[in-house]
């Protein structure tokens, strides 16, 4: 019972349902011989079955020692195969949102009218939506508007085009 | 396992699929919009290793550089430069696609004289934050 005992609170320990049926089956041999190597070593040592707690510690037999080391090193590699598994589905989340991002089609043709032609749409626009030219003008409002797009597109060809009409609509 | 596998080879081929036919629509584009007079140079993009101390997590080895050479026949200033640079990086979704096809640096230069341009481009795809932070273009 008291075999069964130890058993059940190691694999509680351990994170019993992460690991694969291999390392199962292995962990389970490798605890059982330590168990095993353990309770003999009690059996036939008379200092460990002492009742001073602090002596009992230090006559703990060498296979004590090294089934509490094992016991660590269980815990450590679980931790580790756990963050494991979390990075690997945070890093499939990010792979499939960059997909995304890949597959998307890009404008190139407004790429190269920008890298032509935006510059000195922009310094026409930029001078003809200033609010500044709107001083005491009811269409202050709209060429403030106008001219805080213009600023934030100031090298996306297209969209100066677009407020460039809206422009000659609303700035007549 | 296996299943898994062949979609990472055939997602690994479908990038490089993509990678080229962004080149070789960027060079396509530049093409036409030389042609047609709008553009007074010609611009060439191609493939290069790219910069050591710019990748990300998606770079690919060796292939991690963008480069536009612009067939100017002279050697352009540096405003010239960081003109052509900044109109790929204000433009978001051509900064998004690069980074998601593995590229980590965009570089501008002339066909004549030895001055260039050079971004990292995790410096401007504005992901949240989640490839890298600051701006020291």
């Amino acid at each position: 019972m008291a075999r069964e005992a130890t058993h059940k609170y190691v694999c509680r320990q351990v994170a019993w349902n992460v690991l694969t049926t291999r390392q199962q089956t292995s962990m389970i041999k490798q605890l059982q011989m330590c168990f095993t190597m353990l309770m003999d070593q009690k059996m036939h040592s008379s200092t460990a079955l002492t009742d001073d707690m602090g002596m009992d510690l230090i006559n703990h037999p060498i296979w004590f020692w090294l089934f509490l080391l094992q016991c660590i090193v269980i815990v450590i590699l679980v931790f580790l195969l756990v963050e494991q598994k979390i990075n690997a589905r945070l890093a499939v989340y990010e792979r499939n949102r960059m997909q995304e991002y890949g597959k998307k089609e890009v404008d190139l043709v407004n790429v190269m009218k920008s890298i032509n032609s935006s510059k000195e749409l922009y310094k026409e626009l930029s001078l003809k939506c200033h609010p500044d030219r709107y001083a005491g003008d009811p269409r202050q409002a709209i060429a403030r508007e106008l001219f805080r797009d213009i600023s934030a597109n100031k090298r996306n060809y297209q969209k100066l085009r677009e407020i460039q009409e809206v422009a000659n609509k609303k700035l007549v | 396992m296996l299943w898994h596998r062949i979609i990472n080879v055939k997602e690994w081929f479908g990038e490089m699929a993509e990678r080229y036919r962004l080149v070789r629509d960027f060079n396509k584009a530049a093409k036409m919009s030389f042609i047609t007079g709008e553009a007074p140079t010609l611009l060439q993009a191609r493939i290069t290793k790219g910069g050591g101390d710019n990748r990300h997590a998606f770079s690919r080895f060796l292939a991690g550089g963008f480069r536009i050479k612009a067939m100017s026949g002279r050697s352009l200033a540096q405003r010239e430069l960081i003109e052509i640079g900044r109109v790929i990086l204000d433009n978001e979704d051509l900064v998004r696609k690069l980074v998601a096809l593995g590229w980590d640096t965009l570089e501008v230069h002339a066909n004549v004289g030895y001055t260039g341009a050079r971004w990292a481009l995790k410096d401007h795809v504005k992901l949240g934050g989640w490839l890298g932070e600051g701006s020291n273009a």
